[in-house]
């Protein structure tokens, strides 16, 4: 059972730490696309502002050159807006991905809601159990040693039930800064850890000790006894997010880059097989070959075509070959 | 080379007459007798390899049926053009 607490002290922390990290770099995209839309914005406006001087010059007989000038400064704004709108559609493109990630961990994290809910429930019936055995107890030494499990599981079932509403209250808080965010996403609150339901350790402290480096997990395994972050948790993560550079700058995901130098390839004697050539010479059954050929005069092609011998057998020959089901 | 209405001699010897001679899929196709043994006909099909000509035996029972069909038609229509 203590284990079973142990492994929800993990788990919960991985959702909190991954959560926070999902919630940063969504910020950070999210940031970078108003910043994009603001450029594109002015831009439009500088566009707007060259295109109503190019009217006005044409209308008051400018010089060429001056309308040329104006021109081509259209034309250089008119690029810049293709790249802004290239760069919006690329964030837009990876916040997506990333909103994608926190949803799936939204979703894992709920099946681990209902998990903690499922060992309450056992918690509960095993304490019950412990209570009518402490009932109808007539031992003495018996009764103290079930009242001591019974105040050891009654304290554990308290942990998992605060771990459970944490965990919720959490899920509440997304909830509301998703729905934020539709509205106006600078007005984010950031999320409260004050509640810290856990007996060992302080998740608000956690947190704060909690680097965002290659060295996360070294650091944290230092700072307490028992690893905070286990390396078999399976969190749900974007495969197209991971594949992608940018984004993993940020999040130092690990993931193979290149081949292992232990991979050895096989060793292949490529001139030691034998395909084979053009130049072999595979049996192919032409037939019998004709050796000798003779011109028959018409006279005599005449007389063979209207043998009454020849002819019949011919005929008949043919006839066997055609299978009347098939000329219907 | 055109054999049709020829007399040819095959690898082992016996000899034919080709009755007729058909071109079907990009294939050329002779219907031969044999001038010694009238019971032996075949429809054969035409190979050229390294400029020498080759005749194979169809035994493919369903391009034997619509080659005899065919080669029935042109047959009547042969006999009647030489009658």
């Amino acid at each position: 059972m203590e284990d079973m607490v142990e492994v929800y002290d993990d788990k919960i922390l991985s959702y909190l730490e991954k959560d926070n990290e999902v919630e940063t770099i969504l910020e950070s995209k999210i940031e970078e696309l108003d910043s994009e839309k603001q450029k594109l914005s002015d831009k439009n406006a500088e566009l707007k502002e060259l295109e109503n001087s190019y009217r006005d010059k044409l209308t008051h007989d400018s010089s060429t050159d001056e309308i040329r000038e104006i021109a081509d400064e259209i034309d250089r704004i008119k690029e810049e807006l293709n790249g802004l709108q290239g760069n919006i559609d690329l964030l837009q493109m990876n916040i997506n991905m990333i909103s994608e990630t926190r949803d799936k961990n939204e979703k894992s994290k709920e099946e681990y809601i209902t998990n903690v809910s499922n060992t309450i429930e056992d918690y509960e019936k095993k304490l019950d159990a412990i209570n009518k055995a402490i009932e109808i107890c007539d031992n003495a030494a018996l009764k103290e040693a079930f009242e001591e499990e019974q105040a050891d599981m009654q304290s554990k079932l308290n942990d998992l039930k605060k771990q459970r509403e944490k965990e919720l209250d959490i899920s509440i808080n997304n909830t509301i800064k998703k729905e934020d965010s539709n509205d106006d996403i600078t007005e984010k609150a950031p999320i409260e850890y004050d509640n810290a339901p856990f007996d060992e350790v302080i998740v608000s402290d956690l947190l704060n000790k909690i680097d965002l480096s290659d060295s996360q997990q070294t650091n944290v395994e230092e700072n307490n006894e028992k690893p905070i972050i286990k390396n078999d948790i399976d969190l749900d993560v974007n495969e197209d997010l991971l594949k992608n550079d940018d984004v993993n700058k940020e999040i130092e995901i690990d993931y193979p880059k290149t081949l292992p130098n232990d991979i050895v390839l096989p060793n292949i004697d490529i001139e030691n097989i034998n395909t084979p050539s053009l130049d072999d010479n595979i049996p192919v059954d032409n037939g019998q070959e004709i050796i000798d050929n003779i011109s028959v005069d018409a006279s005599k092609i005449s007389q063979i075509l209207s043998s009454s011998s020849i002819m019949p057998s011919v005929y008949n020959w043919l006839n066997n070959n055609i299978d009347e089901k098939v000329v219907e | 080379m055109i054999i049709n209405h020829q007399i040819i001699t095959l690898q082992d010897n016996k000899k034919y007459f080709v009755l007729e001679e058909l071109l079907e899929e990009r294939e050329r196709y002779c219907l031969i007798i044999n001038i010694e043994d009238d019971s032996d006909v075949k429809i054969t099909l035409r190979n050229e390899n390294n400029g020498k000509l080759f005749l194979k035996e169809v035994d493919d029972k369903k391009l034997l049926n619509d080659l005899s069909l065919k080669f029935k038609t042109m047959l009547e229509k042969d006999q009647e053009m030489y009658s």
